[in-house]
């Protein structure tokens, strides 16, 4: 999926804005797993509307592990309640990017056309992808760099280390330590950060 | 009802309630699945938060103490 970069761009720089409000308001502990409580309070006095969390009471095994919905007085995070703990801290943060980068134009409640654009990854006819799809992906790399953050994942692929042992100490799913920390994402990821000098923060 | 008419109903359903947006978390593992497959997924999802079947998240036990 082709992404604009301003998107890209609003993502990383509201994680690393969630990370110095982090460090300013929280006595953070030893050890890189980011307080999913911590976050919550930082969004909730970012954003006008109330955000509200939801456990659903499903399964695991669904293909969709939570759902963000805005409605115009509040936001709404669902996550599957089964969910263990890596998984739901991850989703939730996910979620609430959707919340931090709101904006009108990911508004898209043709849910239909959301779910082809977003999971068959249809392009328009002209072979772009509409916005509401390039932020479910946006939403994800906003909430990578809070939780598992790219000055980490230099030091971390340098070393070559064992990614169940990253996941743990992170306390994000394995299979994402295993997807950022792959070769062709920490390239784009380098990539990203030498065009548009993405400094390392202070 | 097939899931096509189940997602248009649950469409319906959260315009009703004001709804301006939804957004969806979908794992890794949805690449695998047929999307039939992950669409009757989507709607049982969307059908439990419609219906109720929530309730509010339990705490993270991971609070930090404020500056």
């Amino acid at each position: 999926m082709e992404l604009q970069a301003r998107y890209l761009l609003d993502a990383l720089y509201e994680a690393r804005n969630l990370q110095h409000l982090y460090d300013l308001n929280f006595r953070v502990p030893d050890g890189p797993a980011k307080s999913i409580e911590a976050l919550k309070q930082l969004c909730r006095q970012q954003v006008a509307r109330e955000i509200r969390f939801k456990d659903i009471l499903l399964p695991d095994h669904y293909a969709i592990k939570g759902v963000c919905t805005k409605y115009d007085d509040h936001y709404e995070i669902g996550t599957l309640q089964s969910l263990n703990r890596c998984w739901k801290r991850f989703v939730t943060c996910k979620e609430l990017f959707h919340v931090l980068l709101d904006d009108p134009e990911f508004e898209n409640l043709d849910l239909g056309a959301h779910f082809e654009q977003s999971v068959l990854d249809t392009p328009n006819v002209d072979g772009t992808h509409a916005p509401s799809a390039q932020c479910e992906l946006i939403a994800e790399y906003g909430a990578i760099e809070f939780m598992f953050p790219f000055k980490d994942r230099i030091k971390l692929a340098a070393q070559g280390v064992n990614s169940q042992s990253v996941a743990e100490t992170y306390l994000i799913p394995r299979i994402y330590v295993e997807r950022y920390l792959s070769v062709s994402y920490m390239d784009f990821f380098e990539a990203v950060h030498k065009t548009y000098r993405i400094g390392e923060q202070g | 009802m097939d899931a096509n008419e189940r997602l248009r109903a649950a469409q319906s359903a959260l315009t009703e309630r004001g709804a301006r947006d939804v957004k969806f978390f979908f794992a890794p593992e949805a690449g695998c699945k047929l999307p039939s497959e992950v669409k009757e997924d989507l709607v049982t999802v969307l059908e439990a938060c419609i219906n109720g079947r929530v309730v509010d998240q339990q705490s993270f036990a991971d609070e930090l103490p404020r500056r």
